[in-house]
C-alpha cells in the first residue's frame, strides 16, 4: 500500500484536476444528451476525504440530498459519487422522461432505481473518459443510492469507517446552463490509484 | 517560418500535451495562456496562425474568449478543445470555415489532422515550414 502523499506538487495538482476535468466533461455531455439540455462543469478543485465535508459540497448541511454511488475497479480503483438536491435529481428525472408528466411521483424504489441507472451512466462517462485518456482499464460494481439524508449525515452513512477516511477527492460542479439544477461530481482515489495515476501522466508526457 | 499556436488551457497538463504534440511536428508555439482574459491579450500582441482554445476556464471562459476573438478577427483559425463533448460546442463552429471541435481527450493523429485542417496544409505533410511559406 502506498502511504498518502499530502504534499502533492503543483504540476501534480494540476495533473489530477485536468484527469477529473476530462472525467467531468464527459459525464456532463452524457447527461446532456441523456436530458436534452446544455449541461456544463465548473472548474475541478482537489482536497483530502478526511477533510471533505459533504455539506460543504451542498453547501446546506440541512438540505435533503440523493448521492449517488458507485465502485471503479480496474488498473485505478476508486468510487463515484454524484451529489444533488433531492429536488434537483427529481428534476433531472422529469427532463430524462420527457413523455411523463412534470414532477412525477415515483414511488421510492422507482426513484431510486432510475438513480441508480443515472448513476452508471455518469459513473461510466467519468471513468471511461479517465481510463482512455490514461490508457487504462476501468470496471464497475453495481450503483447505489441514498436518497433521504441529509448533507451533514452523509461523509458518515457513506464512510462509516474514519480510519479510512484518507482519500483524494476531485470534484467538479455540474449544472445545466439555464441553472435549473447543479450537484457534484465526486472522485475517490485511494493513495495507489493516486499514484499510478500521476506514474502513468509523467509517462504520457514522455 | 513555422505555422506558429497560441495553446489556451488552465491545465498545465493539457498546455503540455498539446506542446509536445505540435512540436513533433514542427509547429512553433507563440505563447500559452491559462485562461480567457491573457488568450485576448496575447492573440493581440502575437497574432498567432491558429488558437487552440479550452472551454472550462476561470476568469473568462473559452466559448466568450472565442467569440472576441471572432469580433477581432473573422478569419482567426481557432480549434476549440474541450472535454464538453456536446452539440452547442460543435454548433459554434458549425458553419465557421476558421474553427473547428476537438473534444478531449484526443491523440496526437486527432489534434494534428484538426489543425493542418484549420490551417489548410496537406494532411500527409509533416513538414510544416514548406506548407507554411
Amino acid at each position: 500500500m502506498t502511504s498518502w502523499n499530502t504534499e502533492l506538487n503543483e504540476e501534480q495538482i494540476d495533473s489530477l484536476k485536468e484527469v477529473g476535468n476530462i472525467g467531468a466533461g464527459h459525464a456532463a455531455s452524457q447527461l446532456a444528451r441523456l436530458i436534452g439540455r446544455k449541461c456544463v462543469v465548473g472548474v475541478p478543485e482537489l482536497c483530502v476525504m478526511d477533510s471533505l465535508r459533504f455539506d460543504d459540497l451542498i453547501r446546506d448541511p440541512d438540505a435533503m440530498v440523493v448521492a449517488l454511488h458507485m465502485r471503479v475497479l480496474g488498473d485505478i480503483p476508486a468510487s463515484m459519487l454524484v451529489l444533488t438536491r433531492r429536488a434537483h435529481a427529481q428534476l433531472i428525472l422529469d427532463y430524462m422522461s420527457p413523455s411523463a408528466a412534470p414532477q412525477t411521483v415515483y414511488g421510492e424504489e422507482a426513484f431510486e432505481q432510475a438513480l441508480r441507472q443515472l448513476a452508471e451512466v455518469l459513473t461510466r462517462s467519468f471513468a471511461d473518459a479517465i481510463a482512455q485518456f490514461l490508457g487504462v482499464n476501468a470496471r464497475y460494481s453495481f450503483a447505489g443510492a441514498l436518497t433521504g439524508v441529509n448533507a451533514g449525515d452523509l461523509s458518515a452513512l457513506l464512510f462509516p469507517d474514519t480510519e479510512n477516511r484518507h482519500h483524494l477527492a476531485i470534484q467538479a460542479n455540474f449544472f445545466d446552463i439555464e441553472d435549473t439544477f447543479q450537484g457534484k461530481l465526486v472522485y475517490l482515489l485511494s493513495p495507489d490509484s493516486q499514484a499510478m495515476i500521476l506514474e502513468r501522466i509523467d509517462e504520457l508526457l514522455g | 517560418m513555422s505555422q506558429t499556436v497560441l495553446i489556451v488551457d488552465d491545465s498545465r497538463l493539457a498546455r503540455a500535451t498539446i506542446r509536445k504534440y505540435l512540436v513533433a511536428a514542427g509547429f512553433a508555439i507563440a505563447g500559452e495562456a491559462g485562461n480567457g482574459r491573457e488568450a485576448l491579450e496575447m492573440f493581440d500582441q502575437l497574432s498567432p496562425n491558429l488558437v487552440t482554445l479550452d472551454i472550462t476556464m476561470p476568469e473568462i471562459d473559452g466559448l466568450t474568449a472565442f467569440r472576441e476573438i471572432r469580433k477581432r478577427d473573422p478569419n482567426a483559425a481557432v480549434l476549440l478543445v474541450t472535454s464538453l463533448d456536446q452539440k452547442f460546442i460543435a454548433e459554434e463552429v458549425e458553419n465557421d470555415p476558421h474553427g473547428a471541435f476537438l473534444p478531449k481527450p484526443f491523440s496526437s493523429y486527432d489534434l494534428l489532422k484538426a489543425v493542418r485542417a484549420l490551417l489548410q496544409l496537406e494532411p500527409s505533410d509533416t513538414s510544416v515550414e514548406a506548407a507554411g511559406e
